[in-house]
């Protein structure tokens, strides 16, 4: 009897201990709390951050410093005077570094994983884009150990020319993979496909380099002809997707950015002594399209709710075939490019305001030779001076600092010089051992020393 | 104790804070901040202060409304000792002699005035020095147009059975 009891108990105890494994099995995994996600998902994300460089806090404080616009209330005062701190770029770093640069090695090793080459394409070239970025911005940057904690816990600083070629690569592996993809993911609003903007973004940062005839080839292989080859990042009226520029003038920030005194404006302005305007070239319209009363034309013009922003822009890749065929004597080939811009210009402003130049028009005694210098010299200011009104932020930024502001755009108003790099983040240099200094503003990036 | 005292920065900053009010004359040619030359004799709004090694400046709109005001990156010039002393409560009462009130049937009845917070001596310039931006929270020093602390005046009764 007593032993029938013990296997009573024992047989109770063991269906205890075993029998409700099912219902308790996986009560440690949070079906909310993902650890993973597909390829399909993060791709979007990737993309969409380049926003975060291409038109939020990088592109307004180049667009002070390339003097296109003025800061002109409380920390923008400041920011203008380049009264910045290490710590204001903190945030700039972490949307190119950790939203972009690491989220995107992911993407890319995940699609290679799923054998989806146009994926790996794709994240390999926003890669690209936001090192180019960051090397541009900020002289030296990690690039060779980023992205893998687990062996480089505290990346090196490469040189900037070292990432430079190592961003070059990665848009030839990246229009290996594309061949002929085509999808804006929603985000972007294109005619092109990655394998051109491959190319577009290699002929941005061959132009920074100074190797025209590289940026040359890449610009016309980037076939951006027409302005629906833009890569525009689209916006929409409905809330937290406006123009970046639009919920910062308008929601967050009114009155900080303007157009102020800034020499964008005078050469707009038919009014100011600086005016550009010449019997071919009429510039109210344009004028107008960015500016309403020294402010940003947030109703209908470049800063509408639901203007787009580019990327990288038709406009951009016509003016470096431009600027590349006059440093390479071709002055009819950049003539062409140059009337294609300013065509786009007419069309988008309804016509009457450009008509195309000749060379002539650029001879000593033309109407577009104003300082009485060389052919080339005219056309070459002309054509960087047309890439300043068309393009806002950070590449014009680039090209005042690499053209030395051959220009003569407006220094600040403190400082007789234009600062040449964004300062390294204070997050750097409180996480990263092998920090290499603070560098300041006005020493040069490599590539312009 | 150290306090930064972002509400005089800032006042600075709009134009409101008495020091962005005084009118000054160069006795020589100053240079203001943005590098415009005041010539000699010429009375500005503004001040004229000596940042030494010689720099002798004339601080103006636009001295204020960058690293002179409340909004600039440097939050240093703000950051004063905000030692305080304070008379927190004072209070006196009288109890009303026993024979007064034996009649109405109390065994005691005082009243009395007591009133808070009615001094503060401190040289710190902004709200008191006591209070905190960010309430109770962990970050402490912080002035920045924060709720001061109240005064207040009490009146009381007190009756015994």
């Amino acid at each position: 009897m007593g032993k029938i009891k013990n296997m009573l108990v024992l047989g109770l105890v063991l269906s205890l201990t075993y029998s409700c494994e099912s219902v308790v099995a996986d009560l440690n995994n949070d079906p909310n709390n993902l650890t993973d996600v597909p390829v399909g998902l993060m791709i979007n994300h990737i993309v969409l951050n380049t926003a975060s460089v291409a038109e939020a806090d990088p592109a307004r404080i180049t667009a002070m410093w390339a003097d296109q616009m003025t800061g002109s209330d409380r920390q923008y005062i400041s920011y203008d005077n380049y009264n910045i701190l290490s710590s204001d770029f903190d945030a700039i770093w972490a949307d190119i570094y950790q939203s972009g640069v690491a989220q995107a090695k992911i993407a890319e090793e995940k699609a290679l994983t799923d054998g989806n080459a146009e994926y790996a394409g794709v994240a390999q070239i926003i890669r690209a884009y936001y090192f180019g970025e960051a090397a541009a911005l900020f002289g030296n940057v990690p690039f060779s150990e980023v992205g893998d904690f687990t062996s480089f816990p505290d990346p090196k600083y490469d040189n900037q020319l070292t990432v430079f070629s190592g961003v070059q690569e990665l848009l030839t592996k990246g229009a290996g993979n594309v061949i002929d993809f085509k999808n804006g993911f929603g985000i972007y609003e294109t005619s092109s496909s990655w394998k051109s903007i491959a190319s577009a973004l290699s002929a941005r940062y061959h132009l920074l380099t100074g190797n025209y005839s590289a940026a040359l080839s890449a610009a016309e292989a980037a076939a951006f002809d027409t302005p629906a080859s833009s890569v525009n990042i689209t916006h929409s009226t409905s809330n937290y997707s406006e123009n970046l520029f639009w919920q910062f003038a308008v929601e967050q920030r009114d009155g900080y950015l303007t157009f102020g005194d800034s020499y964008m404006s005078k050469i707009l302005s038919s009014d100011n002594a600086a005016y550009r305007g010449n019997s071919k070239t009429d510039e109210t319209a344009r004028k107008a399209y960015y500016i309403t009363d020294d402010l940003l034309n947030t109703s209908s013009g470049a800063f509408a709710i639901d203007a787009s922003f580019p990327l990288i822009s038709f406009e951009e890749v016509q003016l470096i075939i431009a600027e590349c065929a006059v440093r390479a004597g071709d002055l009819d080939k950049a003539i062409t490019a140059l009337n294609n811009v300013r065509a786009a210009w007419d069309a988008r402003l309804g016509g009457g305001l450009y008509v195309d130049y000749m060379l002539t028009d650029f001879a000593t005694g033309g109407i577009a030779n104003t300082q009485s210098e060389s052919q080339e010299d005219a056309l070459l200011r002309e054509i960087l001076e047309e890439k300043y009104l068309s393009v806002i932020g950070l590449p014009t930024f680039y090209d005042v600092n690499r053209t030395k502001n051959f220009l003569g755009v407006s220094t600040d108003r403190t400082e007789n010089s234009i600062a040449q790099r964004f300062i390294y983040p204070s997050s750097e240099e409180s996480s990263n051992a092998n920090f290499p200094g603070l560098v300041d503003l006005f020493v040069p990036t490599p590539v312009n020393e | 104790m150290d306090v930064w005292g972002g509400t005089a920065g800032v006042m600075r900053y709009f134009g409101v804070h008495p020091e962005t009010a005084n009118l000054s004359t160069a006795s020589t040619d100053l240079v203001t901040y943005y590098g415009n030359v005041i010539p000699a004799g010429t009375t500005f709004r503004g001040n004229i202060t000596d940042f030494g090694a010689g720099y002798i400046f004339a601080l103006d709109i636009d001295y204020y409304t960058d690293l002179g005001g409340g909004f600039g990156p440097v939050d240093e010039q703000f950051v004063k000792d905000a030692s305080w002393t304070r008379l927190r409560e004072l209070s006196i009462g009288y109890g009303l002699p026993k024979s007064m009130i034996e009649k109405a049937g109390f065994t005691s009845l005082e009243f009395g005035i007591t009133g808070r917070n009615l001094i503060l001596w401190t040289d710190f310039e902004g709200t008191d020095p006591e209070t905190s931006l960010t309430g109770s929270g962990k970050a402490r020093g912080l002035e920045y147009f924060n709720n001061p602390g109240t005064r207040s005046i009490l009146f009381n009764l007190r009756f015994g059975f």
